[in-house]
């Protein structure tokens, strides 16, 4: 199979990967619970991924807190964040991971920025509306359907002058691109463990510069005695037994992306998504959504002539998998005007090689019965 | 005889500790807490020998890696807390 839905979830793991996720299903118990061996053995490897976060992303270990997902850590940051009817400041590409949880608290949301690869237009969209009376703004550094880099840095620094909180989903980012929550400034930095740092579903991370609210509550292995949940990091945010093997295989994946570099996996995913905007340009694509390094990642996502499910059918039964429609973000799409078509998104990884492209033109070169307009 | 007990809220905190403190060649083992030194319910303790202590509490707060207390236990059982 041709994987290009990377975006979604890395499915082509390293091998150290699972086999850390194994080991840790014979060696590991509860962390934090016990002091006899598999118990302790399952702390020292939850500590050890946690330390591994520190490095990448600029911050302690006591603030890596783990989720299940990006989903997960985004609806931490806005319940510790957003009251009901509280006004915030979103981007036009933010994923549903944050759009559903504002609606559910009734926030009074403010989009700002609808153009696609313009930098300067986010940044002067985010300035005008940045005021103090806002609860949060949150932002994420990569859009999940264009692969757009958003000025997350410079959003990050006007919040800061303005005493204002700022979240940052890095779901598309980690792993691609240098992710700091020292840099950006953030109080909060949600990110899936299970797309670029090559983890398995259901590991996640929320980096806290602030202490959060629980989101679950219930038992930490501290404090016991106390009917309230602790008052400090990691511990407040992580009630009940932690998904040990997810973490275990999580920290592989880190230390892969660690070892190879995030700037060598961002060219190596940049140059297939160059390679692959060529290709579609020479099949007579119109609406491809190309831009330069220094504003898109390795995200390519494009209008086809055909209704663009039925094309994902048919490139799926055709062993490619892509993901087609509108990607959980509404918004985005709206932004580039793709809401009532939707897009193909291809998203390869570092395991995603040039040999496996020709494939991919002979399918979309193909004449096929649902092409629309003919 | 006496052992010596730091104490921490949580496991991340108490393996903190004892990870800066062997790397600083001080001897520590990392346990649960005894009953009689959580207060509070569940925690950790760093358990070392008496002619560690105030070295090992000086890097800790060196570090600012918080612990809750210094706890002496001789070989009856007394506890006795150490202020450093």
């Amino acid at each position: 199979m041709m994987y290009l839905d990377n975006a979604a979830t890395s499915f082509l793991k390293p091998n150290s990967v699972r086999k850390a996720v194994n080991v840790a299903m014979i060696q590991c118990a509860s962390p934090g619970r016990g002091g006899y061996l598999p118990a302790m053995e399952a702390s020292r490897k939850v500590l050890q991924c946690r330390q591994m976060a520190e490095k990448l992303f600029s911050c302690s270990a006591e603030q890596v807190v783990f989720t299940s997902n990006a989903t997960h850590a985004l609806n931490v940051a806005i319940r510790t964040l957003v009251r009901e009817g509280d006004s915030v400041v979103i981007s036009g590409f933010e994923h549903n991971a944050v759009l559903r949880p504002l609606t559910a608290l009734h926030a009074n949301i403010t989009v700002a920025g609808r153009k696609l690869f313009s930098q300067e237009d986010t940044l002067n969209a985010f300035a005008d509306a940045i005021t103090p009376q806002i609860a949060c703004v949150i932002c994420t550094h990569v859009s999940n359907v264009f692969g757009y880099i958003l000025p997350v840095k410079e959003i990050g620094k006007l919040c800061r002058e303005r005493g204002v909180p700022f979240v940052v989903d890095a779901s598309q980012s980690a792993g691609i691109l240098p992710v700091s929550l020292e840099d950006f400034s953030a109080d909060f930095i949600a990110m899936p463990g299970h797309k670029g740092l090559y983890g398995p579903q259901g590991t996640g991370l929320l980096l806290c510069n602030r202490l959060p609210n629980p989101l679950l509550y219930g038992g930490t292995g501290s404090l016991s005695a106390n009917a309230e949940m602790p008052d400090f990091l990691p511990d407040r945010a992580e009630a009940g037994t932690a998904n040990v093997p997810g973490i275990c295989g999580l920290m592989k994946g880190m230390e892969f992306v660690s070892q190879m570099g995030t700037e060598r996996i961002f060219h190596h995913e940049r140059n297939l998504c160059k390679k692959l905007y060529k290709m579609l340009c020479d099949l007579g694509y119109e609406q491809v959504f190309f831009a330069d390094d220094s504003v898109q990642t390795g995200v390519l996502s494009f209008v086809p002539r055909e209704d663009c499910e039925l094309c994902a059918q048919r490139l799926g039964e055709r062993g490619i998998a892509v993901r087609a429609g509108l990607h959980c973000a509404p918004l985005a799409h709206e932004s580039a005007g793709t809401i009532e078509t939707g897009t193909v998104r291809l998203s390869p990884s570092v395991f995603t090689t040039t040999e496996q492209l020709p494939l991919l033109y002979r399918l979309l070169h193909e004449k096929n019965p649902f092409e629309l307009g003919k | 005889m006496y052992d010596y007990y730091l104490t921490f809220k949580s496991i991340t905190g108490a393996q903190q500790g004892e990870g800066l403190l062997l790397r600083q060649g001080i001897r520590v083992r990392l346990q649960r807490s005894p009953a009689f030194l959580s207060k509070n319910g569940c925690g950790y303790a760093l358990k070392m020998r008496s002619g560690d202590v105030s070295k090992a509490v000086g890097l800790l707060r060196l570090a600012r890696i918080s612990f809750g207390g210094v706890y002496r236990v001789d070989s009856s059982g007394n506890v006795e807390e150490t202020l450093l």
